[in-house]
């Protein structure tokens, strides 16, 4: 589905991809693990098209797509979160979440002038964006500017937008960073959810190792731009690589 | 002061008001829906004007198989003339000079956007339409043939000469001026009160975010400056119509500024704020001027014109500093879908 | 040939001039991230100075300079305790930062127009400063302001350079360029370094000002004439680059002065077009090279990334 072929990239002179390549299968979820400075959001940015790779290529379902603009690969059915919350802060949450669905009619400009044509599928959506409240729990907050919200619940929301994106590939960049425990799981009970009612594929870069390693399928683990252990969470768990690259050793 | 003077004085303010009602809300379209930094909104506003000068005077010079120096007296006298001859042409030349104005903008516009594309920082392109709009004045104030330079170019006939007496085409002007500022107005509000305009919300937000869920935020903008500016050389078309006369030296970004004034003091992202911001910069404008002739009766020696600038530019620091949403915040779109998610809300806290 | 050249060494002299107005602009850009467009109106500043001090103290030019600079400088300064510090600490964008800074100068340069009405200077009056002739090279005439100009343009231009690059201030400069967060973590003050650019861009901009004001004449909107100069050199420079910006001074004013007389003479373009050449230049080079004509301090990518 997704082939990332020894893609490299640096930073004024500094690796932070060095030759990687991974390949993602259909319908698992993929963890992805590794210190800071490993490269694992480089490698989400190189996917979704907002850095460009210096080497290597991106193929997703047959098609390079490292070079195209972040808005083609969305239209292709990558959807990604990030780390740091980016949401559109002067408007509500649920805008945030109206605004992921592709092809809505009403936003393009000449469309947008009758009403008729996009009214319809602009309830639908409010259907959509109700059900994604309702599972994140986020309904007493709708309404709220998401800039007046808490790093937990912008954490939710920048997980309800893949959710209303109906992508094939969801990117998630550290989904439980800064949620309390109980929500944490509670998050992967969503991924798990949604994984096997919609036949989704999921890349999670996730510093909960034990959420990470009980709810995925492959696990790759990053070093200095490179993957130094890929296989089963059993299989990494127990490779003394692991222990090298946290320990420094 | 007697009726009429005071009739005239109300007639004159609205429709300077209308003028800058239209330019508001383009930048208000421009800026507080899509984050494009327009520092060049009298670049447009001017083309518009300078269209209508240019193709009165050289179409009047066709008309009449001269050709004269559009500036010379003979070519005002003829333009004056032959509006009276033929009563149905002013009209016409002033919807031409309406096309044309809306279009070159845009034209403008659309070149300086794909000029500047490749570079991320959108105050690069704030600078540059800058740049561009005091470029433009100073070359049209020097160079001749755009609106006879420095003088500038007198003798725009008013389009409805065809009304017979001055007066009532006048007031059909006025009328024309109120219309379109109100079709503007409408035009606006109906456009962006769709998921349309909610995308362009999210890429004056967050242009990462907004291009990573598929929004195109550069091609939107490069649309939204060119809609903006076409409306911005209606604007132009409109004063050079009204005044009969244009002038490079009136296209200062001082003009620019009172816009950004209009807006920012309004509400960003909102057009009732443009409305009232707009209200406020054109009383302030007309009165700073009233005031000065009343001053200079009483022959006190304070010159409000420059005083004028000094006061708009902290009103201006105040706004950003203490009130940065305007008189008037900002609101959701409602879209039907967002009002169900309203209504659902309350319905679940009753 | 004599024209030609005698328009180049006029063009020398206004590019000398040009780049140190412009450098000031580049520099709050590249390392506060100010686009400061107020910085135009220090070039006035200055020019007012120079102007009184020459007609109503009777000082000769060249003693006006160091005031020029001071007084700039302090006027820069100012602009950015009152207005520009409290907006950062607001965290506004750098939109907002542009918008204030376009207030800023409407305040000084209407200010200065408030200022000259009341005391009856006169707009558009000329210093008086007597230019003469020192010798001719090839029968190009030198003027005593152009050797006066160009020395003072290299020392400090110089100067500056090695101070970015040796002293510990210029270091500290450039390391609130490359990364502000990175800065303040690393005990750098980064408001002693705002207010010390702020210093020496409007300074800068203020010399440039006290010899600009002999070539024009005195009056309030000198600054807003050199403004598209200014951002045309500073563009040439990819807004970040300090040497980019000194040539991109020279470039602009060699194709506004030079390359328009020789268009002039030979094709019979109207002089009147002459500022459309910084325009031009400016896009020609957004379009071709848009970090500008010399990578040098430009290592970074000029893209998007995200964290």
């Amino acid at each position: 589905m997704l082939v990332v072929d020894r893609v490299s990239k640096s930073f004024k002179g500094l690796k932070a991809l060095d030759e990687i390549s991974i390949n993602i299968k259909p319908g698992h979820i993929y963890g992805i693990i590794g210190p800071n400075g490993s490269g694992k959001t480089t490698l989400f940015n190189i996917i979704t098209g907002v850095l460009k790779p210096d080497s290597g290529q991106v193929i997703f379902d047959g098609r390079r797509i490292d070079v195209l603009e972040p808005n083609s690969i969305y239209n292709l059915g990558i959807t990604r979160s990030f780390q740091l919350p980016t949401l559109w802060l002067n408007m509500s949450v649920a805008e945030n979440l109206m605004l992921p669905p592709k092809q809505q009619v009403g936003e393009n400009l000449r469309k947008a002038f009758f009403k008729k044509a996009w009214e319809t599928q602009d309830m639908q959506l409010s259907d959509m964006v109700w059900q994604t409240l309702e599972t994140l729990r986020l309904k007493q907050v709708a309404l709220n500017k998401s800039s007046e919200i808490s790093g937990g619940q912008m954490k939710l929301i920048e997980l309800g937008r893949t959710m209303m994106s109906n992508p094939k590939l969801v990117l998630l960049d550290e989904p439980t960073a800064g949620v309390n425990p109980a929500l944490a799981l509670e998050i992967f009970k969503i991924i798990k959810e949604i994984k096997q009612s919609m036949g989704l594929t999921y890349v999670i870069i996730e510093h909960r190792y034990d959420m990470l390693f009980a709810n995925a399928d492959y696990i790759y683990l990053l070093n200095e731009g490179k993957v130094v252990s890929e296989g089963s969470p059993e299989k990494v768990i127990n490779d003394p690589v692991l222990a090298e690259v946290y320990l420094g050793a | 002061m007697d009726f009429n003077q005071l009739i005239s004085i109300i007639v004159s303010t609205a429709n300077f008001y209308a003028i800058w009602l239209i330019l508001s809300l383009s930048l208000n379209y421009e800026y507080g829906y899509t984050g494009i930094l327009n520092f060049g909104k009298v670049l447009f506003f001017s083309l518009g004007a300078y269209s209508s000068g240019f193709l009165a005077a050289n179409l009047a010079n066709i008309m009449a198989g001269v050709s004269f120096d559009i500036c010379s007296v003979e070519a005002v006298q003829l333009r004056l003339d032959l509006a009276k001859a033929v009563p149905q042409l002013p009209l016409l030349v002033f919807v031409a000079s309406l096309i044309m104005g809306a279009a070159l903008s845009a034209a403008v516009a659309y070149l300086l956007y794909i000029s500047t594309s490749r570079i991320k920082e959108g105050f690069v392109l704030g600078i540059i339409l800058l740049s561009a709009g005091e470029t433009s004045r100073i070359v049209v104030r020097n160079y001749e043939p755009v609106v006879c330079g420095y003088h500038g170019l007198v003798g725009i006939p008013n389009p409805y000469t065809a009304a017979g007496d001055p007066t009532s085409a006048s007031f059909l002007l006025s009328i024309t001026i109120w219309v379109i500022a109100g079709v503007a107005f409408l035009f606006i509000n109906k456009l962006t009160a769709t998921p349309y305009g909610r995308k362009l919300k999210a890429i004056r937000d967050n242009e990462l975010a907004a291009d990573i869920y598929g929004k195109k935020p550069s091609h939107e903008r490069r649309k939204v400056l060119m809609i903006g500016s076409a409306m911005a050389g209606v604007a132009g078309v409109l004063y050079a119509y009204y005044l009969g006369f244009v002038a490079a030296d009136d296209f200062t970004s001082l003009k620019t500024f009172d816009i950004w004034v209009a807006v920012m003091l309004g509400g960003v992202g909102n057009h009732l704020g443009a409305v009232t911001g707009s209200l406020v910069v054109t009383l302030i404008d007309r009165g700073t001027r009233v005031l000065r002739v009343f001053l200079a009766n009483l022959s006190i020696p304070l010159e409000t014109l420059y005083l004028r600038w000094i006061i708009v530019g902290v009103l201006m620091l105040l706004i950003l500093m203490y009130r940065p949403a305007g008189i008037i915040p900002e609101k959701s779109i409602k879209t039907l879908g967002l009002l169900r998610i309203i209504e659902r809300i309350k319905r679940e806290k009753t | 040939m004599i024209e030609i050249a005698s328009s180049l060494v006029r063009a020398l002299q206004s590019g000398a001039l040009y780049a140190l107005m412009a450098i000031g602009l580049t520099l709050t850009l590249a390392i506060l991230k100010i686009p400061n467009i107020a910085h135009a109106e220090y070039v006035t500043v200055g020019g007012y100075v120079s102007f009184y001090l020459i007609n109503f103290a009777g000082f000769p030019l060249w003693q006006t300079v160091l005031p020029a600079f001071i007084f700039s400088g302090v006027v820069a300064v100012l602009s950015y305790l009152a207005v520009f510090r409290p907006l950062k600490t607001r965290k506004v964008s750098m939109f907002i930062l542009m918008v204030a800074s376009f207030a800023v100068s409407l305040i000084i340069r209407y200010s200065i127009y408030t200022i000259v009405a009341a005391a009856n200077w006169g707009f558009g009056v000329k210093p008086k400063v007597v230019t003469n002739v020192v010798f001719r090279i090839a029968g190009i005439p030198i003027t005593d302001i152009l050797l006066m100009v160009l020395p003072i343009t290299v020392v400090v231009t110089v100067t500056l350079y090695l101070f970015m690059i040796k002293t510990l201030q210029g270091k500290q400069m450039r390391a609130v360029a490359d990364d502000p967060d990175l800065a303040v973590v690393s005990g750098i003050n980064v408001d002693n370094v705002a207010v010390l650019t702020f210093f020496i861009s409007g300074g800068l901009a203020g010399l440039a000002g006290a010899f600009w004001v002999v070539f024009t004449h005195a009056h309030p909107d000198i600054g807003l004439e050199a403004l598209i100069r200014i951002i045309a050199a500073s563009a040439l420079g990819g807004f970040i680059s300090y040497p980019g910006t000194l040539i991109g001074a020279f470039i602009v004013t060699l194709a506004e002065n030079t390359v328009m007389d020789i268009l002039n003479r030979n094709f019979g373009l109207s002089l009147a077009l002459k500022p459309l050449m910084p325009m031009i230049i400016t896009i020609v080079i957004l379009v071709l090279r848009p970090a500008g004509i010399t990578g040098l301090f430009s290592r970074q990518p000029r893209g998007r990334v995200a964290r």
